[in-house]
């Protein structure tokens, strides 16, 4: 479902990233993880393709990203992404920002309204509908841009550091709900470089520093 | 079905937008009102200054004698070349007896006088109409050309400072109508540079989740249309009104010329005209705007 290819990539003259190659089904679960500096945040900005390989190619559903020049909204509108500084639109409401990948696509507003109201409630957030983001905790605001990223039932949900900015106990409720979601069927990408979390969930683990890979983990099959 | 949702969304969208705007709104309407209204003020005056020129081109005639000795045959064929002149209107052909005739009736205690002279001393006489004060340097050329004509008249002072003034005047009005124009496309292309400008961090946000380049660009668009519709109406009925004053006030001041009411001959179309126009400027404008800033946000 994706693969990256011997992918390098450079900003100026200093290499970020360095001949990655890993290949992910759908389904997966995969923390990137490694130290600051280590290239995690630029893997995920070229699946997103919001930044372009300098070297080797990337794969998204046996298309290279390259079918997507010029169309970038297409493969966001499959691939959502999920911001550490959460970018919820500020004057819109929680239901505004989770409604907004829908109505740009033009589905009739009933269809609408009931996918938003199932998507708020599987993140917990059915009692917050009208407020506006600067009037959330940040474990809120990050459950406002999960649900407006899943909320059109993309085929890759990346995270990065999606818990950066939260305490121990509403990160794993973070990552809970990532799992929740993997587990209907959306494959999961997350960047971390918490301990705890990789320690406590059991998945797949692509480490990496200084823009090279590592090892890859695979989970242990209990 | 799909399209039409998105519409709707786009236009909502718009409506936020103008309103958010607020103060910035407010200015660019009224400067689109102040353009709007000036052009149509100029427009006005220069119909008004047509209808002068009509008048008094109306009044205008060269008129030229050939000599005694040019016999019939020639003066039909003068008539004719000079009736091919272009730019002329209608050419009239006097000749000496009926002048004579004429001048006797105007002057009629000097009949005898008249009677008594030998031989007629007035010359064949034609008087040429052109249709517009325009064609006079052309047709009193042409005419001086031809070898019988022994000399012309017209009012070549009052021409050529009615062609001066009506010059002048067109020319301003352009400078003028420029300059306005030029108002307005500066303070609507401000006002989407600036919204762009307040909206950037939402343009960012509308791009990473999978917003169609359209969807981000089509409000701009529906914010140019609403602002230039909502001051073209405004400054429509305002140019109403002050036609209806300033039309009663020049058949006071100059009641000579024929100025039937500009309202009446606009007719509502003019207004159409007029919001049509401002609507496909507006367009205009947005599309350069957009293309130089939403290109590096949204290549
Ligand atoms: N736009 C850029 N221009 C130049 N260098 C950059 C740019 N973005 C990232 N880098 C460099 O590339 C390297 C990898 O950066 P990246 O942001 O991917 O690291 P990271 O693993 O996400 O780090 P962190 O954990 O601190 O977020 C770093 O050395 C960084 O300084
Ligand atoms: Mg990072």
């Amino acid at each position: 479902m994706l693969k990256f290819v011997g992918v390098s990539k450079f900003y100026d003259e200093k290499e970020a990233l360095s001949n990655i190659s890993f290949e992910l089904d759908k389904g997966d679960f995969l923390f990137i993880v490694g130290p600051s500096g280590a290239g995690k945040t630029t893997i995920l900005k070229l699946i997103h393709k919001e930044i372009e390989p300098s070297r080797g190619e990337i794969f998204f559903n046996n298309d290279s990203l390259k079918k997507y020049n010029g169309r970038v909204y297409l493969l966001r509108r499959k691939i959502s992404m999920i911001f550490q500084d959460y970018k919820l639109f500020k004057r819109k409401t929680v239901y505004e920002n989770v409604s907004f990948p829908l109505e740009i696509q033009g589905f009739s507003p009933q269809f609408i309204r009931s996918r938003v109201l199932d998507t708020l409630k599987m993140v917990g957030l059915e009692e917050q509908i009208n407020k506006y983001p600067n009037t959330l905790s940040g474990g809120e605001m990050q459950r406002v841009s999960i649900a407006r990223a899943i909320v059109n039932n993309p085929d890759i949900l990346i995270a990065d550091e999606p818990t950066g900015n939260l305490d121990w106990k509403t990160s794993f409720n973070i990552v809970d709900l990532f799992v929740k979601i993997n587990e209907n069927g959306t494959t999961v990408i997350m960047s971390t470089h918490n301990e705890e979390i990789i320690k406590k969930y059991n998945k797949r683990i692509l480490y990496i520093k200084d823009g090279k890979k590592l090892y890859e983990k695979y989970p242990n099959i209990a | 079905m799909k399209s039409i949702q998105i519409l709707l969304r786009e236009i909502k969208e718009s409506f936020i937008n103008i309103i958010r705007s607020g103060f910035l709104t407010f200015i660019s309407i009224f400067v689109i009102i102040v353009s709007i209204f000036s052009i149509g003020m100029i427009y006005y005056f220069l119909n008004y200054s047509n209808e002068v020129k009509k008048g008094i081109e109306n009044k205008i005639e060269i008129s030229f004698y050939l000599n005694k000795d040019t016999n019939e045959v020639r003066i039909k064929e003068i008539e004719n070349e000079i009736s091919n002149i272009s730019g002329v209107e209608s050419v009239k052909y006097i000749s000496p007896d009926t002048a004579l005739d004429e001048l006797i009736k105007d002057y009629p205690e000097y009949e005898s006088i008249f009677k008594d002279l030998e031989k007629n001393p007035l010359p064949p006489t034609f008087f040429v109409k052109p249709e517009s004060v325009y064609f006079i340097n052309e047709i009193t050329s042409k005419i001086s050309m031809i070898p019988e004509v022994s000399d012309f008249f017209y009012s070549k002072d009052l021409v050529d400072k009615l062609l001066f003034s009506i010059r002048t005047f067109t020319f301003l009005s352009i400078v003028i109508v420029s300059i306005f124009i030029g108002i307005f496309i500066f303070f609507l292309g401000s006002n989407i540079t600036v919204s762009i400008y307040n909206r950037r961090e939402d343009i960012e946000i509308m791009k990473l989740v999978g917003t169609q380049p359209s969807f981000i660009k089509i409000p701009f668009y529906i914010e140019g249309i609403i602002l230039s519709l909502i001051g073209g109406t405004i400054s429509s009925f305002l140019l109403n009104k002050s036609y209806l004053e300033i039309s009663k006030l020049l058949n006071i001041i100059l009641p000579f010329v024929e100025n039937q009411n500009l309202n009446q001959k606009l007719g509502f179309n003019f207004y159409v005209y007029l919001n049509l126009s401002a609507i496909i400027v507006s367009l205009i404008v947005s599309y350069f705007v957009l293309r130089k800033y939403l290109k590096e946000i949204y290549p």
